[in-house]
């Protein structure tokens, strides 16, 4: 405990088991790196299984490769779209519509969630409306937004922008709804202006549970992305499936569902990563352990 | 001229659908510059209200407040407010905690006056760590440090170290009369720890009932640092108790 004698021997501090001392705070934290990457490895462990598994069922004849064809051939053919550039047209479209689709429905529900958490007359007014319209399923909307946008990008957006909405807007007002009264009193007591104290006391408060409205709503937009093109397209993974469907194909199907995989796992941990990075702060289970 | 000036306030509150209450009734208090003085009572007698009223967090229903004359009627930065628990902003580091206080001088003036106050509650060494990595005494140090970075001339404590183990209360009650000693304000605390109040006041106002009256008022002038179990200490502690009829 060398940092207490730098303290006056009279005012011994009293640090719990957790209590950091300087040192622990101020070096680098050292091993991250190693650690990131042993979480890495340990969690490639069960998809490197699954593939040799598969790889052996399909080579000692369990499987019938016109159903289940083997990881390699599923490598194959998906490199062989690759190298003509047709693989990244359909990876592009996509990604373009969970993107843009993303944007529109984290936009719409960080601006509402904002509006119903902060204002108790917005809440009253527009809140059980968008409660009921979350009770639609959202794939019922699809006649109607081809109905009115058409079968092309616009109708796809949307129904994506649907699904995206909704846990951002409801995690965002009830994550400002929670925010604790009296660290806003601590601002009032300092005579914050109004804009420090959406920006210092009441926006960090809700960050937590913007974030994990943030994930969810990603995780659906890589949902909704494949009903979208599942309606109707001619460029995208979900239709790279269809195609597979019709053309006898299942290696495509599989190489698009791994592909998908990969991409909704990617995109998340870039935002799991980003709410870490703004989350420093937290006394988790989850922070302690990362 | 008193410091605090307190003159016929009373507070009634209404709750939703029901009956207005009073919570305090004609409370006229005057405090001189320099002192500590401590507000005693039974829950409910209204204490922490009527520091929340001088600290102008909340409006008195009739009646008024003057601090160095001056008419409260919201915060004021010549006012020190400690809460009962630290409530430090989390997702700001101890430094960041303290200069919010001074969210209105320029960044220049701000770090040598944070500096300066960490060093003074012993956590000059603490001041880049997260709230969540402090300890419950080093939390409260922190708040009193965010609370008395600003100079003020009236510090007021609302039950400060009553989330605290006995033996870190102690440690933060020697201290604070440390900075007490060297700081020059005056210092208004509510406690319902009757011995807290007769070790640490010059004066002791004792509240009691619903609303809440001022029933006693009494002057200590026992030298410093006090032996808690002397005779006129507990003479005088066992008097209050009697006031607040717990025996």
């Amino acid at each position: 405990m060398g940092y207490q004698t730098a303290l006056r021997p009279d005012l011994p501090v009293e640090p719990n088991s957790r209590a950091a001392t300087p040192d622990a705070v101020a070096s680098p934290r050292a091993g991250t790196g190693r650690r990131w990457l042993t979480g890495v490895s340990l969690g490639l462990l069960l998809p490197l299984a699954i593939v040799i598994l598969w790889q052996v069922a399909v080579e000692a004849g369990w499987m019938r490769p016109n159903q289940l064809p083997s990881p390699t051939a599923v490598f194959t053919e998906m490199w062989d779209l690759a190298r003509t550039g047709e693989l990244w047209q359909h990876f592009a479209a996509t990604g373009q519509r969970v993107l843009w689709g993303f944007l529109a429905g984290a936009g719409a529900a960080t601006l509402f969630g904002a509006l119903t958490g902060y204002s108790r007359l917005a809440r009253q007014i527009l809140d059980p409306t968008f409660q009921a319209l979350k009770a639609v399923p959202s794939l019922a909307w699809v006649p109607l937004f081809i109905l009115w946008f058409g079968i092309f990008e616009a109708s796809k957006i949307t129904l994506i922008a649907v699904g995206v909405f909704f846990p951002i807007y409801l995690n965002l007002m009830v994550g400002i709804l929670s925010t604790d009264r009296k660290l806003v009193e601590v601002g009032h007591v300092y005579g914050l202006p109004r804009r420090q104290l959406v920006w210092r006391v009441l926006l960090p408060g809700t960050l937590p549970s913007y974030f994990a409205g943030l994930r969810s709503g990603l995780a659906l937009g890589w949902m909704f992305v494949i009903a979208a093109e599942l309606m109707g397209a001619s460029k995208g993974l979900g239709f790279l499936m269809l195609d597979g469907q019709m053309t006898g194909r299942p290696q495509v199907i599989i190489g698009s569902l791994v592909l998908f995989a990969l991409v909704g796992k990617a995109t998340d941990a870039i935002l799991a990563w980003g709410a870490r990075r703004a989350l420093r702060w937290q006394d988790s289970y989850g922070a302690m352990r990362a | 001229m008193a410091l605090l000036e307190i003159t016929g306030v009373s507070k009634s509150y209404a709750p939703a659908g029901g009956k207005s209450q009073l919570a305090l009734e004609a409370i006229d208090l005057a405090v001189e510059p320099g002192g500590i003085v401590s507000l005693v009572g039974t829950s409910g007698c209204g204490k922490s209200t009527l520091l929340r009223i001088v600290a102008g967090l909340e409006k008195p229903s009739t009646g008024a407040v003057r601090v160095a004359g001056v008419e409260v009627a919201a915060p004021s930065r010549d006012v020190g407010l400690v809460f009962q628990e630290p409530r430090l902003l989390p997702w700001m580091s101890v430094r960041q905690n303290v200069r919010l206080a001074l969210h209105d001088l320029p960044r220049g003036e701000q770090d040598p006056l944070i500096d300066a106050v960490l060093e003074k509650v012993g956590l000059g060494h603490f001041a880049d760590v997260w709230p969540h990595q402090l300890s419950g005494g080093m939390a409260q140090r922190a708040a009193i440090a965010r609370a008395l970075v600003r100079r003020p001339n009236l510090l007021l404590l609302d039950e400060p170290f009553s989330a605290l183990d006995s033996f870190t209360r102690q440690q933060l009650q020697e201290h604070l009369i440390q900075l007490w000693h060297d700081g020059g304000f005056t210092m208004v605390f509510v406690t319902h720890d009757i011995e807290e109040a007769v070790a640490l006041s010059d004066r002791i106002i004792v509240l009691r009932g619903q609303p809440g009256r001022v029933v006693g008022d009494h002057s200590i002038e026992l030298p410093r640092p006090r032996g808690r179990s002397s005779q006129p200490f507990l003479a005088l502690k066992d008097q209050i108790i009697g006031q607040l009829r717990l025996v």
